[in-house]
């Protein structure tokens, strides 16, 4: 099973909606896709209409004695299910702190599923906690949606320096410019920007589009109502990247780049 | 997942409407599919409850595999598998795998369908049953002749939402009566085309009246061995999968252990006619059965070695796969000899041929129950005398005639088991199985090694072996070595029970006593009969059997089956 996180320190920038995209393309190629919604606020829930609860909450969760795999529920997409939110989860930080590993701990619970799904989603909550860092140790790459702003790039080089302490496995890590709107004369600069990058970026941009926005409103992935839209195409070329690159080990690797 | 028949006068609309009640009832898709139904030969799928489609699917297919109680599980594949290692890993491989094992997939039916899937949701519109109606007809493999189909309700129970599954069945049944299918899809459809699942399988079954005429009885279980022989030629001259040629096989063992065992039914010119032509078929069929069993044997032997070393056995394999090619094409010139057709003609026609009043033979008129018990008394009790005379240095080749008696009485127990009560008999033939898997171990082990000697040296005359290859084989064969003493002392210890006093006491009271003056007479152990060197119903048609092959390639023991069939041991019992 393969561990991608949506990851993201400052929210708002789409990383939500690049979870449950990318998890609904993964899905239909037959990709046996779990995302799994680990913020408390609980859009990507939201976004498939399934109800942000979850029994037992963040404490039994931490504790391991949940049986995730009956937390599941399938989405209205056939091979895709998700693990809704919890409004708990926003302590599941001081949770962790209660056990003996607590940045092993997402890598532990998650064992059980390597052998039912493929490819597994981690949509993060913003923040950087016990909480992300446990998901580092879980996750094979890290997808970074940045904004073409300054304060964007900002919070990615303070990502990137606080992996350097991350003694994890090799993690991946994956920026992606998102919510490009080419109306600003910023956001036309993407490549002076991504210059200021010390990793390699993934060519494929996600341009701001009210059809995205519009995912709250349908309560769906953006192709299950707009498959045709330059903003579905977006997703499939970004989707198509990534695999790619996973599958060439390309990008950045905590511990070395490339693998 | 839920399937239900719809009955003529129920329409699906109405069905829609009900559920409305409950669900908001939204039409999702409309989709026009064929699907192939695939199981194995002898139905091992359908066995176990499950039905396994296949249909185009972009540029692979979709594999949907139903279980009978409800569950589904999907998969993708670049093309229709013709085995269950050629899906791609996974719980959806594994379920199969355990199951198929080696034996390949092959359409059982078509079926094309006119979907229309429709989704219940909940309250925040969310769908949490998914409901598909399915219209269509059906075909078998290969014939024209297509057959409509029930229209079919299946209710898709999605994770995470099993109690809104629960409702919308409990609606469907409650509702319009309607029953959960037990019969599966596949056993649907086949029953739509008047075609029974489970027409093959390979365990022996036949019930005989005891009353009945032995010769009569005789001719009974030879029609099913013949018939056992004819359902897998075709199988096992396309090559389809190795089970079908070791089918074959053993149906023509059986069948000449029948002829040899079953005394005093038919009369000598045709035991010693059939008896060879029977004996020549199963030489013809051996060598490509030895090359299916030793390329069988190739994970294990992989797995047994250090994984550096593994890919060292590719050459063997192609040798193997090579010379399996030679001697199935040789095979199928037998099977295209007008010797072969003949045979079959003249068995068929002399089993269907009656019996006659008085045919002057001893056991031909007396009922099966008396014949049955006698040689199986008889049998038994010579497999007990040969082992008692067994000890640590006895060699291999005693041991194959003490395995190869053993197979002879498991073959009578098979023939007559109708006769007797399943709960006396049943542990019996396990208690006989688990001595012979134990000795076909040992001459496995012992087997193995000459064999591989034998392809070394043949590999290395015509440069085929490298001398990895052949340092790999030579490992192997010390390991064979060493398990071969171990599974020695195994059988001693499987011996001891089988003859001990409880098994004696349960052959005696179910088998002894037919026979005249034999009837509970004295303790087992003393033999009352003196054993005759060369007394004619002892033999195999073959004559002696005691020595393995000599000169060529020794013939492996092959794997026994889990089920309580009699196993199919090695190629022929005669040199």
């Amino acid at each position: 099973m393969r561990v991608l996180a949506t990851y993201s320190i400052k929210g708002g920038v789409g990383k939500t909606a690049t979870a449950v995209n990318l998890g609904f393309l993964a899905a239909r190629e037959g990709t046996r896709t779990l995302v799994w919604d680990l913020d408390p606020q609980g859009a990507a829930s939201f976004y498939f209409r399934v109800k942000a609860r979850v029994k037992g909450g963040g404490k039994s969760l931490v504790r391991g004695d949940m049986d995730l795999d009956s937390r599941i529920k399938a989405t209205d997409f056939p091979g895709l299910d998700l693990l809704p939110a919890d409004f708990s989860y926003r302590h599941l930080d001081l949770e962790l702190d209660q056990t003996s590993k607590p940045v092993k701990q997402i890598a532990r619970v998650l064992k059980p599923l390597a052998r039912e799904y493929d490819l597994l989603i981690i949509d993060c909550a913003p923040s950087i906690s016990l909480v992300s860092e446990s998901v580092f140790r879980a996750a094979d790459v890290l997808l970074v949606p940045i904004i073409p702003t300054p304060l964007s790039l900002r919070t990615l080089l303070q990502l990137l320096k606080s992996l350097q302490s991350v003694k994890a496995k090799q993690l991946g890590v994956y920026p992606f410019f998102c919510m490009v709107d080419r109306r600003k004369a910023l956001h036309r600069r993407t490549a002076d920007l991504a210059s200021a990058i010390p990793v390699p970026i993934l060519r494929s941009q996600i341009p701001y589009s009210s059809l995205v926005e519009q995912m709250g409103a349908h309560r769906a992935p953006v192709h299950a109502y707009a498959g045709k839209s330059v903003a579905a195409r977006a997703y499939d070329a970004l989707w198509r990247e990534i695999r790619t690159w996973m599958e060439e080990g390309r990008g950045f690797y905590t511990g070395g780049t490339g693998r | 997942m839920s399937l239900f028949v719809l009955e003529p006068e129920i329409s699906a609309d109405v069905v829609l409407r009900g559920l409305g009640e409950a669900f908001v009832v939204e039409p999702r898709d409309q989709a026009r599919r064929r699907f192939t139904y695939l199981d194995t030969f002898d139905w091992r799928l359908q066995a176990a409850g499950l039905s396994l489609a296949v249909s185009p699917s972009g540029r692979g297919v979709r594999l949907l595999l139903l279980s009978d109680d409800g569950r589904s599980q999907e998969a993708r594949a670049p093309q229709t598998p013709r085995f269950a290692s050629d899906l791609p890993p996974g719980p959806f491989r594994e379920s199969l795998e355990s199951l198929s094992s080696i034996r390949r997939f092959l359409p059982r039916a078509h079926a094309d369908w006119r979907e229309e899937l429709f989704a219940l949701l909940n309250e925040d519109e969310k769908t949490v049953v998914r409901l598909l109606v399915r219209r269509g007809d059906a075909s078998l493999p290969g014939k024209r002749q297509r057959a409509p189909v029930p229209v079919q309700l299946h209710l898709e129970s999605l994770k995470g939402y099993e109690a809104e599954f629960r409702k919308a069945a409990s609606l469907v049944r409650k509702a319009f009566g309607l029953r959960p299918q037990d019969r599966g899809d596949l056993g649907m459809i086949l029953g739509a085309l008047g075609r029974t699942p489970g027409d093959y399988s390979s365990t022996f079954q036949i019930d005989l009246d005891p009353e009945l005429r032995s010769d009569e009885a005789a001719r009974s279980i030879h029609r099913c061995l013949l018939a056992a022989m004819l359902a897998n030629q075709d199988g096992m001259i396309q090559d389809l999968d190795p089970e079908f040629l070791h089918d074959f096989r053993v149906a023509v063992r059986r069948t000449r252990s029948a002829l040899a065992q079953v005394t005093g039914v038919f009369p000598d010119p045709v035991l010693r006619h059939f008896g060879e032509e029977f004996r020549w078929l199963g030489e013809r069929t051996g060598p490509t059965r030895d090359m299916d069993v030793y390329l069988l044997k190739i994970p294990g032997y992989q797995k047994a070695l250090p994984e550096g070393v593994r890919d060292q056995l590719d050459p063997l394999v192609r040798f193997l796969s090579k010379k399996k090619r030679k001697e199935h094409g040789r095979l199928l010139r037998s099977m295209g000899s007008k010797r072969y057709a003949r045979l079959l003609d003249d068995w068929g026609a002399f089993l269907r041929s009656p019996a006659g009043p008085d045919p002057g033979l001893p056991n031909a008129g007396r009922p099966i129950r008396l014949v049955a018990s006698e040689r199986i008394w008889k049998v038994y009790r010579k497999v007990l005398k040969r082992g008692r005379r067994t000890d640590r240095k006895t060699s291999p080749e005693t041991l194959h005639q003490l395995r190869i008696d053993c197979k002879k009485l498991r073959y009578l127990m098979t023939f007559f088991q109708s006769l007797y009560p399943p709960e006396a008999l049943k542990p019996l033939i396990k208690e006989l199985k688990n001595l012979q898997d134990t000795l076909g171990d040992f001459n496995d082990l012992y087997v193995q090694r000459a064999a591989l000697l034998g392809f070394a040296g043949e590999m290395l005359a015509t440069g085929a072996a490298p001398p990895a290859t052949l340092m790999a084989m030579g490992q192997l064969m010390g390991q064979l070595e060493t398990r071969q003493s171990v599974e020695g002392d195994a059988f001693r210890e499987r011996f001891q029970r089988f003859a001990g006093e409880k098994n004696r006491r349960r052959f005696r009271s179910l088998f002894a006593g037919a026979e005249e003056g034999v009837s509970a007479v004295g303790p087992v152990t003393a033999p009352t009969e003196l054993h005759t060197a060369g007394g004619h119903e002892e033999r195999t048609p073959a004559g002696p059997d005691a020595s393995l092959p000599s000169g060529a390639t020794p013939a492996p023991t092959e794997p026994e089956r889990p089920e309580a069939t009699p196993g199919a041991p090695e190629g022929e019992e005669g040199p």
